[in-house]
């Protein structure tokens, strides 16, 4: 199996070497670079990849993602915050850990999911429930070792998409800061006929190219 | 109205301590509001935010049903505690100010009401969502925070529509503040952290100085 992602056409295409499996709708960053203050947009750059692994993704640059998706939240409104799991049981205050408020929190639900809760878990990582990673191969052993380094591009869906799909709605695909955007259920597809197996070839073609 | 009686222990010392007998009104996370040590419960199960007024107080925050879900509501409690109104809305409010001597209220979607004859009514005045308001003395000033999302490309800005001008800062943690004449916003971009001081009447920035790390107080910076 293997991958290959054409930026220009917002497409991604899993084949072996005799047939096609499959073809998926997938955003990645923009052709040129961006002017986002907060990091700027950035093209999914060329080149020949390696699959390394699938994970929950958490990262401090941006807020939401902060909070690994689906970690168990406590709703205290007499405080006017809400709590999120910590290991050992403990519980952490995201009010004044990440300065999201309870209401920034309802508000955010209702613009997902059109009802005002607090949702048991946290479905606002930016970066969706699961990331999967590629990273160059520069030595050439199919493994992630020496120098080499995890890309900060990785395929992922979107917390809209998220809830778009929970919801039965459309999906609106958008433009990255240079990862791969997927639609929940096709990422679900590319798990199922083994497209994210660690060691899969991962090409991601220029812009122009079809 | 359910009204229970706070702590007595003002009254022993009373005579000693008279302060106690003029405590201001103050609202509470859980909806209830205490003065003079008599505490009301209110519509809320959860108050954000709050705003003393000379008959008053407002609040804005959530009526909490059973299954959890949250209905945003505006709430007035007048000063002895007597009179308690609630209004249900669709949009929450950010909070109230005061606009020409009148209170108002800027909802989440950036519309501004006027409380009049005992109810919200809708202003010709539309900010941008999200927006807080800033000064109000003599023209509104407000800042609109950079979004949480990160797909959501819209920015953060400082502006005033009275005046004609806006002014893009990506800020969040840090609120833009009144010191003195001028407004003070920390524009966070990649790793520079900036503060700018601002002339609310024309836009233009007055001054600015980079920050090693963010700072709260910031009308504590000094602007050469």
């Amino acid at each position: 199996m293997e991958l290959h992602f054409y930026p220009g056409k917002n497409l991604l295409v899993a084949k072996d070497k005799t047939r096609v499996h499959g073809r998926y709708e997938a955003w990645g960053g923009p052709s040129s670079i961006g002017n986002d203050p907060r990091m700027a947009e950035e093209p999914t750059w060329p080149g020949n990849y390696i699959i390394d692994k699938a994970h929950p993704y958490r990262t401090n640059t941006w807020p939401l993602s902060r909070i690994t998706w689906g970690t168990v939240l406590r709703d205290m409104p007499t405080q006017d915050d809400v709590w999120y799991q910590l290991p050992g049981n403990k519980w952490g205050s995201i009010k004044n850990d990440h300065q999201i408020t309870r209401s920034e929190i309802i508000t955010l639900y209702f613009n997902l999911y059109a009802v005002r809760i607090v949702p048991k878990k946290w479905v606002f990582n930016d970066f969706g429930p699961v990331a999967i990673r590629w990273f160059k191969d520069s030595n050439g052993n199919r493994k992630l070792d020496g120098n080499e380094q995890l890309s900060g591009q990785m395929f992922h869906t979107t917390q809209t998409n998220e809830a778009e799909n929970a919801r039965n709605l459309p999906i609106n695909m958008t433009h990255s800061h240079g990862c791969i955007h997927l639609k929940p259920k096709e990422r679900d597809q590319l798990f199922a006929i083994g497209a994210f197996k660690p060691g899969t070839n991962f090409i991601v073609h220029k812009y122009y190219e079809n | 109205m359910k009204t229970k009686k706070l702590l007595n222990f003002c009254y022993p010392i009373f005579i000693l301590i008279s302060a106690c007998s003029n405590a201001e009104i103050h609202w509470n996370h859980d909806g209830t509001v205490t003065k003079d040590n008599i505490q009301i419960e209110t519509d809320l199960q959860n108050t954000y935010t709050g705003y003393v007024s000379s008959n008053g107080i407002f609040l804005g925050g959530y009526k909490i049903d059973k299954s959890g879900v949250n209905y945003p509501h505006a709430v007035f409690v007048s000063n002895d505690l007597s009179s308690n109104i609630a209004w249900e809305r669709n949009t929450e409010v950010q909070h109230f100010f005061s606009y020409n001597n009148e209170t108002h209220l800027l909802d989440n979607v950036g519309n501004v009401e006027l409380f009049e004859n005992q109810a919200w009514k809708e202003t010709s005045i539309n900010l941008q969502p999200n927006s807080i308001i800033v000064e109000s003395s003599d023209f509104i000033v407000a800042c609109k925070p950079t979004p949480l999302m990160k797909i959501d490309t819209k920015r953060g800005t400082c502006y005033s529509q009275e005046n004609s001008w806006e002014i893009n800062i990506n800020w969040r943690k840090i609120k833009p503040k009144m010191c003195g004449a001028y407004l003070i916003a920390v524009d966070s971009s990649g790793h520079k952290i900036i503060a700018h001081q601002i002339n609310i009447k024309t836009g233009e920035i007055n001054n600015s100085i980079s920050m090693p790390k963010a700072i709260n107080n910031i009308c504590s910076l000094k602007f050469f």
